[in-house]
Order: C-alpha cells, then sequence, then structure tokens
C-alpha cells in the first residue's frame, strides 16, 4: 500500500468513527455555529448595538426636583451611551448633603458606580465658569464616582460634557477657552492667533451637541432662537479658512485632549468614592478578568474531572464498583467529592498566585472569600458531574462541556461586563439566570467592593449559586439513575 | 430442551425462573438451577448464550429481572441490598483495576470498599498480594504491569474478603499459559478451602479440570446441567470429552452476540 493510500485509509477510518458518534458529532458540529451566535449576540448589545460606545451606567439623585433639573435628567436620559437609573428616596425632601451621602453610599456598597447629585449649593465650581449665567447649572451637579470603572469613566466624561454643552450652547465654550487662556497669562494677540485651532476643539464638541440633539427632538424644537442664533455664530467660526474638514489639521488634536482641556474649562465637581480596604491600583478591569476567567477555568477543570465517571464506565470498573456492597450514589458523591477537591485545590493556588502577582488584596476578607469560593466549587463541580451523567462517552461530555461552559461564560459576563451592556429584557433575564454571572457578582461584590459575605448582594449572588448547586446535583441524580443505575 | 435443576440439595445459591430481557431481546429466560454449598460450577454457552447476563443478574449489576433467588435459604435480591452483595466476590471479564495506582492501592481500595479495616484489612491485602504473586512488584504502577499481571490482580480484587460466592467471568481470559495456571490454581485453592464458584469461560478444557457440575446456555436458557460424565451420557458418548458435548448441545454454527 502507498503511503497515500494508507494515510488516506485511516483518515478515512477516522472519519467513519467520528460520524458514527451521532451525538458527538452533532456537538462538534454545533458547538462553533452556537457560539458565534452567542456571541454575535452578547456581542451586538456590547456596543450599544450599532458598533458606537458602550453604554454607560449613570445613577442619578435629583435633590433639587424643578423644571429645570428634570429637564436636565431627561436631556441624560436620551443620551446613546447612558443607562439612566434614577436613584429614588423616600421623602421628596431629601437635602443635597443627604443626597450626597446616599450617593458616595450606594458606590461604597457596590449598587453604583457614577452617582450624579443635581442639587443647589452641591459644590463649588471653579470663578471662570460660574461667572457666566449660562454655567449656573454646574454649580447644580456634582459626580460621586468609582474611580477604579476607568473605561466608564472616560465614556461619562464624553457623555457629561456633551449633555452641558447641549444645555449651555457652544459659546460657553469659546468664551471659557479664552477666558482659560487669558487667565494663564497668554497675550490677546496670542490667542488671536490660534483662534482657529479653538473653533476646531468647539466644532468637535458641537458634533457631540448635534448627535444628541437628534434623539432629542421635543426640546430641539423648543430651544429659544438665542440660542440657535448662538450655534449658528459658532458654526460660522469654527472653521479656519486655512482649514478644511477632514484634511490632517482637522485631525490635529485627540479627543483625550479636546476633553481633558474643555473639562478644565468646564469642570464637573468630581468626588473619588473607594470602599475602604481596595487597594487603589487595581482596576475594575483588571477585576472583572481575574473572576471572569477564575470562573471558566474552575468549571473547565471540573467538568474535565466529573469525566472520571465516565471513564470508570468506558474502563470497565464501574460494574465492580456496582457490585460492591455500597450504594451506588456513594459513587456519585465521591466523583462529586473528588471534584471539589481538585476545585478547592486550582481555586487556592490561583488566588496564591493571584495574590503574589498582582497584590490586589485577595486576602482582605479570608471567610468571605473561603464562603464564596466554596460555593462556587460546589455548584461547578455538580455541573461538572451532571455532564458526566447526561453523557454517553467521553467525547460527548467533552464537546457539551466546551459548548455549555463557553455559552455561560459569555452570557455570565466572564468575557465583558454586563454592566457595560444595554440587553433586552430576555437576554438580561437569560443573563441573570446563569451560574456564572452569580458567581462573578459575588467575586466582584467581594474582591471590588469590598463587602462582606453577608452583605445583600454577595448574600444574593451566594443565594443563586446554591440554586445551581440544588439544581444541577438534583439533575446529575436524575440522570445518574436514568443512564448509570438502569438495567 | 430446557433444563430445570431439582431444587432438593443443599443450595447456597437458588435460581427460580429468573429471566432478562434488553428491550425486547430476553437474554436470559427463564433459568432455574441451585449452586451447591462449595462446589466450583462450571456456566458454558457460545457468545450471546446470556451468561455474563446471568452473572450481571446474580452480582446485582441488574436489576430488573424476574423471578427469584434465594442465597442460603433467604431471598436475594443484591441489586437492591448491599448486605445480599458483600456474600459475593466479582471478577469481570473486563481489567476492572485503576492503571494508575499500585497494585497494592488498588487491593487496600477494594478492601476498604467491602468493609475491611486496620489489620484485617492489611493481612488480606497482603494474603491475596501473595496469592496474585505481585508481593514484589506491590508498589508499582498497574500500568507497567504485563497482561497476566493485571489479570491476577483483577482475580485477587474480587477475593478480599473471602465472599461466600464467588463470580468468575472469562477471568483467564488473554493471558499466557503461565498466568493463565497461576489463576487456575488459585481457584482450584479457592474451591479445596470451602468457596463457592460460578466460573464462565470459553476453555472447555478448564471447566473440565475444575467444575464440579456444568451448565451448558444456550439461547438464554440451559440446555444441559451435570457432571461431565452426565453430560456425556446425555448426548449418547460417555466417551465425549466437553466440547464435543457442547458443540452437540449448541451446534456448529457460528454465533455472533
Amino acid at each position: 500500500m502507498s503511503f497515500l493510500t494508507a494515510a488516506f485509509s485511516l483518515a478515512g477510518k477516522d472519519w467513519r468513527g467520528f460520524y458514527r458518534d451521532r451525538t458527538a458529532l452533532t456537538l462538534s458540529l454545533l458547538v462553533p455555529i452556537t457560539m458565534v451566535t452567542v456571541f454575535g449576540w452578547i456581542m451586538a448589545y456590547a456596543f450599544g448595538g450599532s458598533g458606537g460606545m458602550p453604554r454607560v451606567e449613570l445613577h442619578v439623585i435629583d435633590a433639587e426636583n424643578t423644571s429645570d433639573s428634570r429637564r436636565f435628567v431627561e436631556r441624560l436620559k436620551t443620551n446613546d451611551m447612558l443607562k439612566v437609573r434614577i436613584a429614588t428616596h423616600e421623602e421628596h425632601t431629601e437635602t443635597v448633603a443627604v443626597a450626597w451621602d446616599r450617593a458616595k453610599r450606594l458606590i461604597q456598597e457596590g449598587d453604583a458606580h457614577h452617582v450624579l447629585v443635581i442639587g443647589k449649593e452641591v459644590a463649588t465650581v471653579p470663578k471662570q465658569a460660574t461667572e457666566d449665567s449660562m454655567a449656573e447649572w454646574l454649580s447644580h451637579l456634582r459626580l460621586a464616582r468609582d474611580p477604579g470603572r476607568e473605561m466608564e469613566d472616560r465614556i461619562l466624561q464624553v457623555v457629561m460634557l456633551q449633555v452641558r454643552v447641549q444645555e449651555q450652547g457652544p459659546g460657553l465654550l469659546m468664551q471659557g477657552f479664552e477666558n482659560l487662556l487669558s487667565d494663564s497669562g497668554m497675550r490677546q494677540e496670542n490667542i488671536d492667533s490660534i483662534h482657529g485651532w479653538m473653533a476646531n476643539i468647539s466644532r468637535t464638541v458641537e458634533t457631540f451637541a448635534q448627535e444628541s440633539d437628534q434623539n432629542f427632538p421635543s426640546d430641539k424644537a423648543s430651544r429659544s432662537q438665542d440660542d440657535e442664533r448662538q450655534a449658528g455664530l459658532v458654526k460660522e467660526n469654527q472653521v479656519p479658512s486655512n482649514t478644511k474638514p477632514g484634511s490632517e489639521d482637522d485631525q490635529s488634536m485627540g479627543i483625550n485632549e479636546v476633553l481633558q482641556i474643555i473639562n478644565r474649562m468646564v469642570p464637573l465637581a468630581t468626588e473619588d468614592i473607594i470602599p475602604p480596604g481596595r487597594r487603589k491600583q487595581v482596576t475594575y478591569q483588571q477585576a472583572q478578568s481575574v473572576c471572569g476567567m477564575t470562573v471558566m477555568m474552575l468549571l473547565f477543570a471540573l467538568t474535565s474531572c466529573g469525566n472520571v465517571l465516565l471513564q470508570e464506565r468506558e474502563s470497565g470498573t464501574l460494574r465492580r464498583l456496582f457490585s460492591q456492597p455500597i450504594s451506588r450514589y456513594a459513587v456519585l458523591l465521591g466523583k462529586f467529592i473528588f471534584v471539589f477537591w481538585v476545585g478547592i485545590l486550582q481555586m487556592s493556588i490561583l488566588f496564591i498566585y493571584g495574590e503574589w502577582m498582582f497584590s490586589i488584596g485577595l486576602f482582605r476578607d479570608l471567610p468571605s472569600l473561603i464562603i464564596q469560593s466554596i460555593t462556587l466549587i460546589a455548584a461547578a463541580g455538580a455541573f461538572g458531574v451532571f455532564l458526566a451523567a447526561i453523557s454517553r462517552s467521553s467525547r460527548q461530555a467533552e464537546s457539551l462541556a466546551t459548548l455549555l461552559i463557553l455559552i455561560l461564560a459569555a452570557l455570565g459576563g466572564c468575557w465583558f461586563p454586563l454592566q457595560l451592556m444595554t440587553l433586552p429584557p430576555v437576554l438580561d433575564a437569560i443573563c441573570r439566570s446563569t451560574m456564572t454571572y452569580w458567581a462573578m457578582t459575588g467575586y466582584q461584590s467581594l474582591l471590588w467592593n469590598q463587602l462582606p459575605w453577608y452583605s445583600t448582594s454577595t448574600l444574593t449572588a451566594l443565594g443563586w449559586q446554591w440554586v445551581w448547586f440544588l439544581a444541577m446535583t438534583a439533575l446529575a441524580i436524575y440522570f445518574f439513575r436514568q443512564n448509570y443505575c438502569r438495567g | 430442551m430446557t433444563v430445570h435443576e431439582d431444587m432438593t440439595d443443599d443450595y447456597l445459591l437458588e435460581l427460580e425462573n429468573v429471566s432478562y430481557s434488553y428491550r425486547t431481546r430476553r437474554a436470559v429466560n427463564e433459568v432455574s438451577l441451585g449452586i451447591r454449598r462449595g462446589e466450583a460450577f462450571g456456566l458454558l454457552g457460545p457468545n450471546g448464550a446470556g451468561k455474563t447476563t446471568l452473572i450481571s443478574c446474580i452480582a446485582g449489576l441488574l436489576q430488573n429481572w424476574s423471578g427469584s433467588m434465594e442465597f442460603d435459604g433467604q431471598p436475594f435480591t443484591p441489586a437492591h441490598k448491599a448486605s445480599d452483595r458483600y456474600q459475593i466476590g466479582f471478577v469481570p471479564q473486563e481489567l476492572a483495576i485503576y492503571p494508575n495506582l499500585s497494585a497494592e492501592e488498588n487491593l487496600l481500595f477494594f478492601g476498604r470498599l467491602v468493609g475491611l479495616r486496620g489489620e484485617k484489612l492489611r493481612k488480606s491485602v497482603a494474603d491475596n498480594l501473595d496469592l496474585a504473586g505481585l508481593t514484589e512488584r506491590r508498589h508499582d504502577l498497574v500500568r507497567t504491569y504485563s497482561g497476566g499481571m493485571q489479570r491476577r490482580l483483577n482475580l485477587t480484587s474480587g477475593l478480599l474478603h473471602s465472599p461466600s460466592l464467588l463470580l468468575l467471568d472469562e477471568p483467564t481470559v488473554g493471558v499466557d499459559p503461565q498466568s493463565r495456571n497461576h489463576i487456575f490454581e488459585c481457584l482450584r485453592h479457592m474451591r479445596d478451602a470451602g468457596h463457592t464458584l460460578i466460573y464462565t469461560t470459553h476453555y472447555m478444557e478448564e471447566v473440565q479440570r475444575l467444575c464440579d457440575r456444568i451448565a451448558i446456555m444456550h439461547q438464554g436458557q440451559i440446555v444441559a446441567l451435570g457432571a461431565h460424565s452426565e453430560l456425556a451420557i446425555s448426548i449418547g458418548n460417555p466417551q465425549a470429552n466437553l466440547e464435543e458435548v457442547f458443540l452437540h448441545l449448541t451446534g456448529r454454527s457460528l454465533r455472533d452476540e
């Protein structure tokens, strides 16, 4: 037999074997199709569904509750990049100080990462902004933020600037910009010489405002003639005679630089709220990635270990075990205990390494860490044993595990923070029903928000993981009886 | 022809009209027989005759059989009662041992499963390692053993608690003559020590040498039962060896499972 004939014969033999395990074959083909579908679906919502910026959740406490403040909140709500949550309070007479305390508490307890408080005397705003009557609104706004949420913060900077400009009109920016340069000691002739460059910035800002205005037609219709005129004036002034739109000069300044300058001109009073115990160098993305990978890899490891049940069957040792004077369920429990031990070992090593590598304060609250980890290991272990109980062969189990774990990881937010997505109610409910979602919530409550195991959010997460454990255990027992004990 | 045992002897195990079906196929059909205390009982039959299914019913691996079983005069439901399974030592056809454990670890594990502890466990393990001829290599991983060594360990893994009844499902399949002889001597030693054996194999000379009585199964039924000489007489040829009896009763055509 020639070399190629032999090779093709072997390939043909393997193909026949592959083809005849129909379930494993179907799963093998289903995995990529399902993954593409699920990730395509999820990621469509990750960036607002339009390839734009992710949506950021902003809690708003309107302690002022005037027509102006309500109008401002409505404008926030129409912004594409925001998910506005109105942090309602029981008494409408909440003072600004009380509202501010509540905002800080929301962040400290992990219920929010950015809270905007609206109320007079809520903030002290630099001179150049308050001098202008149109900037009076700035003194009504104060932002409490979690500084570790850098990604959301950057997006929010853009949005807040956009909304404030819509409120105040772009003319303020030009004036504020010139005031800023003048205050810093620049002579008027020099300011005049860079007037075109400033107009470039104004045009960028105005673009934001115009894009957002399209989503706010009722307000646009009610804009005063004076505002229209002022916007038109800026439009006339914004393009210098020697600059064409889209030219290299047009892109000479990055948006970050523009934002930095403009935020200095028209600052929003902001205070960083860091939960006590969190190390400042940790970012949310870091914590999210660590939690996500921990949860996902644990699932992979434990489902792989759950396959020892199938290996017992395939090697014939299960027949001998079943002939021993022990309960058959002891075999199932034995597999779960083994998987549990592996989970403990993996988590311990992972946490020790993670602390050594990143110093993110994993062991600050050891009892809470242990409780959360044991809960997840129990749920993931039961999931692994369930997969082994439901599968007919190791190959089936492996394909099924890959399929389910990757889906659970995507839906649970292991790969991308769900907080940045605006999910339709059905998908949101699906995501919230996954074990991975609650495991992520549990670890983030613990590691990011520094909440103890008995806090409401951690207890909720723990509770749902135990629900998963019980459901998986019940299913594992049922399928074990069906597939292993019948006959 | 279906043979039903006369149920008047001192039997350790009695089966009465035991049947078992895999969906629509009846693998064991109304089998009635008794296994005498201390005898070596050979169970022969072509592939697919129902030997392994019958052994599995007795070992408690299958539970939905019909009919009745009695062990030492008491109802016997091994699939449901762990205490019934304790009476049995089961040596399956496949190598049901753990290749990543040593011989000693395998025996310690199976010994604990049958409830042995402490000195009793250690002594039983040592005795069975000796019986398997594996004392010197007791710490080596089983995956490094030859096929014959693994077979010997497979056998002794079922003997740790000195069960009253030993079920042996083709224990010598695929081993070299030396190991086969060693296993055979072990079984003879056990029989002489008063253990009751039910032994299935395709090696006729083993059954002829070891077993006091022989049942031949065919299509799920016992078609002949008795000592070798009785079976030979039953086919009208007192000089016939067991293979001739077997082929006479089960035919010469090829069998598929």
